[in-house]
């Protein structure tokens, strides 16, 4: 066991803009691109939400849909989930945002 | 060891909750308040001996360890083992119930005594703890039902 003050690799995300259950904006700084895509779609699987890209910055998935644009210094990420309860919407959400800051890119899923 | 139970009712059959439980273990992440991480997964298959390392923020410091399934009766009951660091027993219980499962888990822990001396009260962190494990519960519940 180890016990330190950070985890190791992860990434500044912060919450812009929430406008309602499931509906979010985020921006990230970084150093290098960040590949949004592995990350944000192996949390959706893990959810069993379906998630089907379109392009190469968007996935689609049963209860919505997630863009971003990854920039060379910064990413801004846009949620919208605008189908099933608000209590599912919000805890997906939550559920990507901690992908977003903590997932490892090289295994999928975390 | 202090023990942490609590359990819900969640709409949806037994084996989609069983799955999305012990199917994964990185899904874990997604309703465990402080989990952020579950890495190196072996093997890939959920199976009595498969092996993960987890990386948990408890109150501000960054644990992490190496955990062991220990216990796997689908749909009924999965349970693994922290088996570094301090000793922790997770023990996931499945009940249908109509049309929907009864989940129950609980939570056999050791304190840490740096730990203790932080938080001033053993009671203190079992209250934690105990909020914890609602909280997984209950996220769970949210993420399962439509």
């Amino acid at each position: 066991m180890s016990v330190r003050l950070f985890h190791k690799g992860a990434r500044i995300v912060v919450v812009g803009r929430r406008d309602g259950a499931g509906v979010e904006s985020w921006w990230s700084p970084h150093f290098a691109r960040c590949d949004w895509a592995p990350i944000l779609r192996a949390r959706l699987e893990l959810l069993a939400l379906s998630p089907l890209s379109e392009g190469d910055a968007e996935l689609a998935c049963s209860l919505g849909r997630i863009k971003w644009t990854a920039g060379r210094y910064w990413s801004t990420i846009s949620v919208r989930l605008e189908r099933g309860s608000e209590t599912k919407r919000t805890m997906v959400t939550a559920a990507l945002l901690k992908a977003a800051r903590y997932a490892l890119p090289a295994t999928p899923g975390h | 060891m202090p023990t942490v139970t609590h359990n819900v009712d969640i709409t949806a059959p037994v084996d989609r909750v069983y799955s999305f439980v012990a199917d994964r273990p990185e899904g874990a992440t997604s309703f465990i308040p402080g989990l952020n991480r579950i890495s190196n997964v072996s093997p890939p298959k959920a199976d009595i001996g498969q092996t993960w390392e987890y990386e948990f923020n408890w109150f501000g410091l960054v644990i992490s360890g190496q955990t062991r399934c220990t216990k796997l009766d689908r749909p009924r009951s999965y349970q693994f083992q922290t088996v570094t660091g301090n000793r922790s027993t997770w023990t996931y219980r499945f009940e249908p119930k109509d049309a929907k499962t009864r989940v129950s888990l609980e939570v056999e822990y050791d304190i840490p005594q740096n730990m203790l001396a932080r938080y001033a009260s053993q009671g203190t962190l079992e209250k934690m703890n105990q909020e914890r494990a609602a909280e997984a519960l209950a996220t769970l519940k949210g993420l399962l039902e439509q």
